[in-house]
């Protein structure tokens, strides 16, 4: 009979587990970045023939006001006019000084409205 | 004489509970985060409060930070190598890029830079954005 001799109870050494599990977790926290990026597309003008610079209707954007058409009005007036009869299609320009989060709020608000905008080419 | 002390239960510090968490945590980052390169500026993109369409992982991002300074991932790109750069993201076979411009970056430039990556032969641009509700 082959006899019966109980092993000894070996206990895991869980020291050294979680040493190199939270070295993992910081270099996973350090090195992951967690944002999304998302993007929009963006037409410029003069680009296709179909689009027509002088024909469309032009959106200068300046600090604190825009100029629609000639007009010089703040963003709300200017977006109201616009939703009232909104041309097919907008050349968006901007002076300097305006940002780029300006444009990129314009460029949703036309986007919003159904008319395509199309950056225009600064001189 | 003082009595003898009472053996306190030894606490045995619960580690289970805390390597249940800490694999918990690494899973999360491990899952829900994406590892990147490095990148040569530091450029916070327009946010917009509606959805945009998500970029690739790959998409080629040319980064313009609001002093007027580009980069491709970690390399910066003086002006006057652009045009090489772009003819040689070109070759390669990218055909869309998208410009990840800071919030704070000139829209005038970046309407110029726009025009004159087009003029090089860029046939699709796309507008970098970050959604929800962050401060600008």
């Amino acid at each position: 009979m082959i006899p019966y001799r109980a092993r000894p109870v070996r206990r895991v050494p869980l020291t050294a587990l979680v040493d190199v599990v939270f070295i993992l977790l910081f270099f996973f926290m350090l090195a992951s970045s967690l944002d999304d990026p998302r993007h929009i597309p963006v037409a410029l003008a003069g680009a296709g023939a179909a689009s027509d610079a002088r024909a469309a209707t032009g959106l200068r954007l300046e600090p604190g006001q825009v100029n629609l058409g000639g007009a010089i009005l703040a963003d709300a007036d200017a977006l109201a006019r616009l939703s009232a009869s909104p041309p097919a299609e907008i050349v968006l320009d901007a002076v300097a000084g305006v940002d780029m989060q300006r444009l990129a709020d314009w460029l949703q608000r036309l986007d919003r409205l159904g008319i395509e905008a199309r950056l225009g080419s600064a001189p | 004489m003082l009595p003898r002390p009472v053996a306190r239960p030894s606490e045995g510090l619960e580690t289970l509970p805390l390597i249940n968490l800490v694999f918990l945590l690494l899973v999360f980052f491990l899952l829900a985060g994406s590892i990147r390169a490095p990148e040569a500026l530091e450029v916070s993109p327009p946010t917009l409060d509606a959805d945009a369409e998500r970029q690739a992982e790959d998409a080629t991002v040319l980064q313009l930070a609001a002093d007027g300074r580009m980069a491709w991932g970690n390399e910066l790109l003086p002006p006057e190598r652009l045009d090489d750069w772009l003819r040689g993201r070109l070759a390669a076979g990218d055909v869309a890029l998208s410009l990840r411009a800071d919030a704070g970056a000139d829209a005038r430039e970046t309407i110029a830079l726009l025009h004159r990556l087009r003029a090089a032969g860029l046939e699709q641009v796309r507008l970098e954005v970050r959604t929800g509700s962050e401060p600008p």
